[in-house]
Order: structure tokens, then sequence, then C-alpha cells
């Protein structure tokens, strides 16, 4: 095991590089990120060219790569346009900890990801709760009544769900839960009922108002985005989980099961749910470190303050530290999940050898 | 699930041996159109293609893509004049959904085919060279598999997308005039979505390489390029053909996502994504310029997956139905 364990390690470090390597190239040839500069009249391009050379963006590409790596504090960088080497420059490199510098905050770059990841794991781990959830809940139910009417009439909506841009079901729920449902007006027993309805923009209520950012409130604007991201992702899984499920169900074990006189229940959730999970670690294993880019569409909708707004944000202004590190870290996140889930898997499965 | 004792429908019985067995391609027909959904997919996806086609007869490309001089056009709501409302410049949204939709499924089946012919090139290529003294080129091909499938794919395409988010050049098309972002997102939808269907076709490979007639054929004499195109590459065809297919379902969701954060196919040309592209900031007040593009998409989806599932179905071999 611990063999296996290090030769995994040992294989993901060139894969890393490569990642490494390509995350940077793709996103600082996308140009110089100050360009937007050249228009402020307030920049001469003495200024311009200074702030350039200083951020090493006047840098050959392969240059720029090997002192984002190692830094670039030991080079002497030419501020004036003359060829000669003037200052040291000031990155000392991701080997040394430093990711670099937002450009459009002037804060570094790890600040600027750390202060809004805790917003997208609360909204995105949420959401992956509540799928994993009711997905287990649909996919047992509708695998042990397969092919009844509630079979058919959640493979339908599955179905449906599965082919709809998240957006849509993001503006749907809005328009009716929010839009609808603050004009509905309805009459019971001659009361006239306000229908509750939902927040769309933001984490919380505005500063002022009387329950803002109480715990309540920061739930009360979770609904909907939570909602919308489970949806479409309860629509996979709970096929996924009905699938392995029927096919645990249909095997000796199960029948031996039976014939022992168990009862149905233990031999759904004890026996059957045990080995019908094992494919669902796999898949759990290798989606939820892609909680980390955010969802870029629902946060956007929603004006949920978190990565993937900040991945939008950034590469607006091409904000390529940010950027660089945001996608850096997704990566190794998707390289360490891998190995885990491998890991887990041998454990949990005695027929997994380590070879 | 078919087990191996059971009659795989194409064997045939020793007492029926008299009659002709049908051909692969007859059995996956039959077995394709007894498929409920698939032909449920099959009809949605005709009726997708007549409203862009036979819509065409009653609105011109220019109307549909020029603003209206008249301001009081703007943000209009469905009435008996605009069926579905009008966008922000008052262009009809009934007419742009019919030549968005166009723009849409041709860039969708365009990006498909380049994703498609990679994704089996280099599938083959790797199986092909694994266990011999090429074997590097399947290391570092799996490898740059490996590196992109570790990026999420959406923050992938917006990087690619940056560059030309807000270019207006346009290019000359079959006598039409469109955005030259049209060509782009082709490019970086069809560059992005071939990993997937490298792998399948890459382990593919690794088990027919193995099988009696590939070596015989290799014992023959038949050169690598012949094995790999005559011999492998026909038995690769079913998951190409289901890849294809779910691919070009995935695609106009991409595009429409693109489109949407306003990294996609720029205005004024039309696509099912864009229509929508201001809807992001008036929910509230323009739903109709989300409902009709959003409902076309999902339809279209929806009947491509159908459609993806029954050919799935009616190409594996191991299925009785």
């Amino acid at each position: 095991m611990g063999a296996y364990v290090l030769r995994r390690i040992l294989q993901a470090i060139p894969l890393l590089v490569m990642i490494g390597v390509m995350t940077f190239l793709l996103i600082r040839a996308l140009g110089n990120p100050l360009e937007e500069l050249r228009n402020d009249p307030r920049v001469s391009e003495e200024e311009f060219f200074r702030i350039s050379s200083i951020r090493g963006y006047n840098d050959p590409l392969p240059l720029q790569f090997v002192n984002w790596v190692i830094g670039d504090d030991w080079m002497l960088r030419d501020i004036d346009g003359d060829g000669v080497g003037d200052v040291y420059g000031e990155n000392r490199g991701i080997i040394r900890g430093d990711f670099g510098e937002s450009d459009r905050l002037n804060k570094p770059a790890a600040e600027v990801i750390g202060s809004k990841l805790p917003n997208t794991l609360l909204l995105g781990v949420s959401a992956y709760v509540v799928t994993i959830v009711f997905a287990l809940m649909l996919g047992i139910f509708t695998a042990l009544r397969q092919y009844s009417v509630l079979d058919n009439i959640v493979t339908a909506v599955s179905f449906v769900l599965f082919s709809m841009p998240i957006f849509l079901i993001a503006l749907l729920a809005v328009y009716i839960f929010a839009v609808q449902f603050r004009l509905a007006e309805i009459t019971i027993f001659g009361n006239e009922i306000q229908l509750p309805y939902f927040p769309v923009q933001g984490m919380q209520s505005l500063p002022g108002r009387p329950n803002a950012g109480t715990l309540t409130d920061r739930l009360w604007h979770m609904v909907l985005p939570v909602t919308c991201l489970a949806a479409i992702s309860i629509a996979g899984y709970s096929r996924y989980i009905r699938a392995s499920m029927l096919d645990v169900l249909n095997s000796d074990y199960i029948r031996t099961a039976r014939s022992k006189g168990l009862p149905e229940r233990r031999i759904t959730f004890i026996h059957a749910l045990k080995n019908a999970s094992l494919p669902l670690v796999t898949l759990v294993g290798l989606d939820l470190p892609f909680v980390l880019g955010g969802a870029v569409v629902t946060e956007q909708i929603f004006g949920w303050d978190g990565i993937g707004l900040l991945f939008i944000t950034s590469l607006g202004t091409l904000d390529t530290d940010v950027l660089v590190l945001l996608v850096l870290m997704i990566a190794l996140a998707v390289v360490i999940f891998q190995l885990l889930t491998d890991l887990f898997y041998a454990v949990l499965d005695p027929r997994v050898r380590y070879a | 699930m078919a087990t191996a004792t059971k009659n795989p429908g194409y064997v045939v019985n020793l007492g029926e041996a008299k009659k002709e067995a049908d051909s692969p391609l007859k059995i996956a027909v039959r077995r394709f159109f007894k498929h409920r959904m698939a032909v449920t997919g099959l009809f949605l996806l005709a009726f997708i293609f007549l409203y862009i086609t036979v819509g065409t007869l009653f609105f011109s490309e220019s109307y549909a893509n020029s603003p209206s001089s008249v301001r009081t056009d703007y943000f209009q709501a469905p009435s008996e004049r605009f069926i579905l409302g009008t966008d922000q410049v008052g262009r009809d949204v009934l007419a742009r959904t019919i030549y968005g939709g166009q723009i849409s499924l041709m860039i969708a089946v365009t990006s498909i085919t380049i994703a498609i012919s990679l994704g089996t090139l280099i599938g083959l290529v790797s199986g092909y060279t694994v266990g011999t003294r090429y074997s590097w080129i399947d290391a570092i091909l799996m490898r740059i598999v490996e590196a992109l499938l570790s990026f999420p794919t959406l923050i992938l395409l917006l990087i690619l997308s940056q560059s030309f988010a807000r270019s207006t050049a346009t290019i000359n098309l079959l006598g039409r005039e469109l955005s030259a972002t049209v060509l782009a997102i082709v490019a970086v939808i069809g560059l992005t979505g071939w990993m997937g269907l490298s792998r399948i076709v890459r382990s593919l490979v690794l088990s027919l390489k193995e099988q009696e007639f590939v070596v015989s054929a290799r014992a023959l004499g038949a050169s690598d390029i012949r094995i790999i195109f005559a011999h492998i590459l026909p038995n690769c065809i079913a998951p190409i053909v289901v890849s294809a297919t779910l691919g070009i379902g995935g695609a106009i969701l991409t595009e429409a996502y693109l489109s949407f954060l306003g990294f996609g196919v720029q205005q004024p040309t039309a696509t099912w994504g864009n229509i929508l592209e201001r809807a992001r900031d008036d929910i509230d007040r323009y739903w109709w310029l989300w409902m009709a593009p959003g409902f076309l998409i999902t339809m279209t989806v929806l009947a491509i997956n159908f459609i993806g599932d029954g050919l799935r179905d009616a190409l594996d071999p191991r299925s009785t139905k």
C-alpha cells in the first residue's frame, strides 16, 4: 500500500508540471494585462514601460514562466528603457509561496482568492449535500419500483432537467418564486395572504435592513441558488444510482439474502446500497473538486460573491496572477481528489489490487 | 443486464440457419425505430428543423439582425405584431430565434465534427502505439488528456474565448454576413471537446489490436495505416456515433453558456445563446427574452439526448431488444 501511494504521488508530479505550464502560457498569452493603461492620459509612455517592466510583462513568455516559478528578485530589471538593468524584481516566485499580485486590487492574488473561497464553498458544498441526499432517495426508490408510473415520471423529469441550461432553471426559478410570488396575492377564507418570496440578489440582505446578516437571512438567500445547482446534478446522479442499484439488486447474493429470509429493508439499505454506492464514491471524488471553480453561471445570476464571479471579473480585466492561481488551485484539487478517490476505492473494494 | 449466455440477436440459431441473417446495420436501424424515446426525439428534432428553415420564408436575415429605427419598438412584450416580443434594440425575437437556431446548430455540428475527428485520431494513435517502441507518443498524449481534463471545461472555454470576446470583425460564409466570432467559437468548442472520446477509443483499440482478425491482418502484411483505418476504426464506430450525437447536444448548451456570459458569438449575429444575453441583467422585466430561446435550447438538447440514448441501445451488440 505504501509503495502504491508513493508511486501514485510520483506519477502526479509530471502531470502537475504540465498543468502549471499550460495554465500559465494559456493565460499570459492573452496579452499585456496593463494594456488598458495606455488609454489613460495620466500614464505617460515611460511610466507605462516602467510598470510593465517591473511586473515582468515585457519579458518573453518562457522567461516570464521561469520568473513566475522561481521569482525575479535575482535579476535586474530595466525600468527606463536604456537596456541596462536598474532595480531588482519584487516577485519571489511560487516555489517560495509568492503567487503574485492582483493588478486590479493591488493585493496578493492568494489573498483575493482566499477571501472569495468560503462563499463558493458554502454554496457549492450545500448544493452538493442536497444533491447526494435527494439523488440517493430518488435513485433507490426508482430502482425498487422499476418501470412504475413514478419511475417513468422521474426518468422524464431528469431527462428534461439534464437537457436544460442551468441559467434557464435559474431564470425560471427567479421568475416564479421571486417575481410572481411577490406580485401574487392569494385570498384564503377571506384573508389576503402575501406569498413568501425569495431574494434574488446577493448572499444577505443589504446592510441596514432589520435582519441583515442573521443566520435565517443568509439561509433564505441560499434557497434559490442551491436549489438550481442541485436540480441539475440530482437529475444525473439519481439516474446513476438507479442504474447501479438495479445492477446490484439483480445479483446472486441479494437472492441469497432474500432466501435466508432477511427483511427487505435490511437487504435494500445494508446489503445492496453498500455495494451500489461504490461507483458513487468515484463520481463524488471526481466531481467534488470542481466545486472550487464555483458555479460561474449561477453565481453570476444570483450575484453570489464567490470564485465564479471573481473568475469572470478577473477575466474581463485580465488580472493574470489571480486567473493563473485560480485555475491552478482547481486543477491541483482535481489531481489530489483523483488520487484520494483511487486510494479510498482500494480500501473499500477488496477486489482492487494495488498493482 | 445482458448476460453472455443470451443470444445476442445477430447470431443465427442452428434451427433457423436457412434464413439469412440480417446485417448488423439493419438490426441497429430496426432497434432504433422500436425505441420509443428515440423516435420521439426524431420528431422533436424534425419540428426544430422545420422551425428554422420554413421560418426563413417569413423573415429575412437583415430584418432579424438590424435594430429598429423606432424607439418605441424596444423591449416590446409579445403582441400581435411581434409574436415573441422584441429585444433591447427592437429586433423581432421570433425572427432572431429562427436565424439564431441555424447558427447555434451549425456551430454545434461543425465543432463536434472537429472534436470527434481529433478525439478519434488521438485515441487511435495513442492506443495503437502502446507496447511498441513508439509508446512514448501514447504517454505524452495521455498526459495531455489528463492535464486538460483537470481544468473545468467552462473555465477553459472562457479563457480561450476571452481574446476575441469583443471582436466586431465579420466574415462572409455561404453568402451570409456573420460575426467572425462564430468561427472562433467553433474552434474553441472543437478543441476542448475531444478528450473523453480519445480515452474511449484508446481503450477500445487496446483490446481490438490483440484480437485474431487484427493479428491475421498483420500476418498477411497489412500496413499499420491499413490496420488502423480498415480493421480497427470500423469496430470503434458505435461509441463514436453515440458520443458525436450527445456531443452536439452538449455543444449547443456550451454555446449558450458562453453567449449568456458575454463571451460567445457577438451581436448582431443571432444565436439561441446571445438572444438571452440581456436577460442576465433584467430577469424580472423581460421574460420573453429568455423563455423562447431557453425553451428551444432545452427542446433541441432533449431531442438529441433521446436520439443518443436510442443509438446507444441500438448499437450495443449485447442488447437483446
